[in-house]
């Protein structure tokens, strides 16, 4: 018997969200309707408003975007069946929408309450990562689009750089303006 | 400093075209460049233009929304009349007819009423070419009643006149070198995204943002700080700062334009501060740090919201950032958002017009009760020609009356309250749908071709008020329409560019080749002009200090109304259309009356709580949002549940109180509550 488990499918491409730029302005979900051809109703991409809250400084809000992680181990796609929620060997979890019967049963399994059901096609709706502009090399609408640009899309180590460098930046920009006050 | 190697955008679209076109989205004054790609001419696909120098391939929501407009089933797109408000209407297909129908329902009120009869309401929607068409029109009729929130009231000169004099804009690309970014009454992150991105940028790059607002907005969460200020003291706050400034000596004397000018200097040395700090809403040490941080971290780029336009002593902006030296340099300045339009005056060439009896007056201004008038100094309109959702949105106070008109008259796209006030409708074409020299915040002029022709029998602003024109005998002074319902576009662009001497200089049949964003301000942007002309020998004639600083009302305690109610009503462009949309009608929030959690607790008011709001002149009823935007002792209703009802930007005093509870329960509850 074969004890290990099978291979873990890793994303070729990542998705992050600079909640620090991120101001809940909705282009993301928008921009992937437009791609997409979905209507209103369901959102793929939802960012809350969290806040304001009363700090000691005054008050501060955070936008939190809540997306489809396209997790490892996907609960969605275990508990689908008809076999419609898959994970591509990219690593991306999507639905096939001919197969899909609009269920929902993705919708209950998932953590995050990320998939939908589009009441026109009643069909399940989500994030697909963009596949088929990935696969001609172009960017996810979302990240295209992002007035703020809070979010990025690249090579895992590639996001995981820029952040480490924008970081950086960051630190040696507020030691300057310390410096000033100083 | 380390190197960021930002990531290499990929772009494109992956659906079938035949076409694209390269344009201007014109849903706000950003100025964004877009590109449409369509198979068989509709629209396929919407993209950031990679390549445009404001928005580097973004766009926002309503950028890519607006294309639900176009198709939108409900949209108007057939002219249609009726005798009586109550009746149905009778639609046609044949646009020249239904003008034809119009001039002689025009003519009539000619005969019928004298010429100050006629009113003209602009919503921006309706583009800016209908209202320099309404303008010229209005003169030809020889009525003073032409409004608009956005492009100025009546005769005169349109546009910013300070743009003649100083270069104020700089483009928000450079904001990257400034080294404090204010943002007054302006919620730069939700209003105009693509360029608060710019924002973000510098930020990273260690400038400071700082904003002052009504309420705590999306644009403070990303502020270094935020002042939550009174409404309608964006540009009292400005003229305290000043007085600030100048009484310690933190001003740069070379700067122009008032070096030579010890008079005007002593104006807010002698301007009363008295009662400012809780006209404010700000201590005045607080005041004196944002003060301090200014002249400490400049450049500054003041970026004021365009409500602040409309609300007296607004040229404090230009002459703060002239007289700290922040003008001309690189990320400093002032920066006017949806009013960067070059000053023209379209009717300069007709006779002279009598002067409005209401400048300023409630028709232009979306902020004033049309109870602040005597009844005596409001015209007797009989006839109003309205430009999109003008009576729904601007003409509030006038709403009342609208049923009373013996004609009222709609262009527009769709069936809001403006529409179901009239007895004419005749169908506008979108943004999209027409070819438009844009003027964009960054005091820059594209050209924006159209992506599709108008649907049906839609027509754009400048072919309707041609038509009327030419069925009124004036087509010599609208020579654009070139045969029947053609228009010159170009060349009426060409001659409004012609009446100012800065866009005249420029030529429009570059523009349209170049399709790339041209300065039009004095000196350009970053020419070798721009330190000329700061420094130029004439002095700019800004308006001294007014003697009193808070001229609104006195906020004192009130025992029967203890609370304050707001509303804000932003004049950008489209934000009318975007109701429409479905993207983002689902997108907007709740009509709620959002209230503060201490006078909530008091109250005992939750969220979803339906609670009765009452004032000496307001009361509505909705439900409560639980929510710390709004300030202590303030309650917030948004303008789609409050223009109506109350005049939009104006504080007013209020009492809330829960369906059940009575208003004097209410009150003494919060008499005991701590202040």
């Amino acid at each position: 018997m074969n004890r290990n488990p099978a291979p873990v499918k890793l994303p070729s491409h990542l998705l992050m969200v600079d909640e620090a730029r991120c101001t809940g302005c909705n282009t993301c979900t928008v921009a992937c309707k437009l791609e997409h051809g979905w209507p209103a109703g369901p959102r793929p991409i939802k960012v809350f408003a969290v806040g304001p809250v009363e700090t000691g400084s005054g008050p501060a809000m955070n936008h939190v975007a809540v997306f489809c992680r396209h997790c490892e181990r996907p609960a969605c796609v275990t508990a689908c069946p008809t076999g419609a929620m898959q994970k591509s060997d990219d690593g991306i979890v999507f639905s096939d929408p001919d197969l899909c019967i609009g269920c929902q049963t993705c919708a209950a399994a998932c953590p995050f309450g990320v998939p939908e059901l589009n009441p026109d096609a009643g069909k399940i709706v989500k994030c697909d990562g963009c596949r088929a502009r990935v696969a001609q090399g172009m960017w996810p609408v979302c990240v295209l689009k992002c007035p703020t640009g809070s979010l990025r899309f690249s090579a895992p180590d590639r996001v995981v750089q820029e952040r480490r460098t924008a970081t950086a930046v960051r630190i040696e920009s507020a030691r300057v303006s310390c410096k000033e006050i100083q | 400093m380390l190197a960021l190697y930002k990531l290499k955008r990929r772009a494109g679209t992956r659906k079938a075209f035949d076409h694209t076109m390269r344009t201007v989205c014109q849903e706000c004054g950003g100025g964004c460049g877009l590109i449409a790609y369509l198979k068989e001419n509709r629209i396929v696909d919407i993209q950031g233009d990679e390549s445009h120098p404001i928005s580097r391939g973004r766009l926002c929501a309503r950028g890519t929304a607006f294309v639900q407009g176009i198709g939108h089933p409900e949209r108007i797109t057939l002219p249609a009349s009726r005798n009586r408000l109550q009746g149905a209407f009778e639609a046609s297909d044949n646009w020249e007819k239904a003008l034809d129908h119009l001039a002689k329902r025009l003519r009539r009120m000619q005969e019928r009423h004298v010429p100050e009869a006629l009113m003209i309401g602009c919503d921006p929607a309706a583009g800016f070419d209908f209202y320099i068409g309404a303008r010229r029109f209005a003169a030809l009729w020889k009525t003073p009643h032409v409004y608009s929130p956005l492009y100025g009231s009546s005769t005169g000169n349109t546009g910013n006149t300070f743009f003649s004099a100083i270069p104020c804009s700089d483009p928000c690309s450079e904001w990257i070198d400034s080294g404090t970014l204010f943002m007054i009454n302006t919620d730069l992150a939700v209003s105009h995204p693509v360029a608060f991105g710019w924002a973000l940028d510098a930020r990273q790059q260690g400038a400071k943002i700082i904003a002052a607002d009504t309420r705590f907005t999306a644009t403070m969460s990303k502020a270094d700080r935020a002042l939550v200020i009174h409404p309608g003291t964006g540009n009292d706050l400005g003229l305290m700062v000043m007085k600030m400034l100048l009484a310690e000596n933190r001003h740069n004397p070379q700067a122009a334009p008032h070096k030579d000018s010890p008079a005007w200097q002593q104006s807010y040395a002698d301007m009363s501060a008295a009662g400012a700090e809780s006209h404010i809403g700000l201590a005045a040490d607080e005041i004196k740090q944002l003060m301090r941080f200014l002249a400490d971290h400049a450049p500054v780029t003041l970026i004021t919201g365009s409500q602040l336009a409309l609300e007296p002593h607004y040229t404090i902006w230009p002459a703060l950032a002239a007289v700290m030296g922040w003008t001309g340099a690189s990320g400093g300045g002032w920066y006017p958002l949806d009013s960067a339009w070059p000053p023209v005056d379209p009717a300069a060439d007709l006779d002279e017009m009598p002067t409005p009896p209401l400048t300023g007056g409630p028709w232009g201004h979306p902020c004033r009760a049309d109870g602040e008038y005597p009844e005596s100094e409001v015209p007797t309109i009989r006839t109003l020609i309205a430009g999109g959702d003008w009576l729904g949105r601007y003409g509030a106070p006038f709403g009342s009356r609208a049923k009373d008109m013996d004609l009222t008259v709609y262009y527009g796209r769709f069936p809001d309250q403006t529409r179901s006030s009239a007895h004419t409708v005749l169908p506008a074409a979108m943004w999209a749908e027409t070819d438009v020299l844009c003027i964009s915040n960054d005091g820059v002029i594209q050209w924006a071709p159209r992506i599709v022709p108008p649907r049906d029998a839609c027509r754009s602003g400048l072919g309707f008020w041609s038509g009327l024109a030419r069925r009124l005998g004036w087509e010599t002074h609208f020579p654009w329409e070139t045969s029947e319902g053609d228009i010159d576009r170009l060349g009426f662009y060409e001659w409004m560019m012609g009446l100012n001497p800065h866009t005249a200089a420029l030529n429009i049949e570059t523009i349209v080749e170049n399709q790339q964003p041209v300065a039009w301000a004095p000196s350009g942007l970053n020419g070798p002009e721009t330190e000329s002309a700061t420094n130029s020998a004439a002095p700019i004639d800004f308006p001294a200090a007014p003697a009193l600083l808070s001229a609104g009302v006195p906020r004192k305690a009130d025992e029967a109304f203890p609370l304050w109610l707001y509303t804000d009503l932003s004049a950008e462009g489209g934000v009318e259309s975007a109701g429409w949309y479905p993207w983002l009608a689902e997108l907007m929030p709740d009509e709620m009356i959002h209230i503060h959690p201490a006078e909530a607790s008091t109250l005992g008011i939750a969220t979803g709580d339906d609670i009765l709001l009452t004032g000496a002149r307001v009361k509505m009823s909705g439900r409560a949002y639980v929510t710390r935007t709004v300030p202590r002792r303030t309650v917030w209703a948004s303008p789609r549940i409050s223009t109506r009802i109350i005049p939009a930007g104006d504080g007013q005093r209020v009492l809330v109180h829960k369906s059940g509870q009575t208003p004097d329960e209410a009150r003494k509850l919060l008499k005991v509550m701590a202040p």
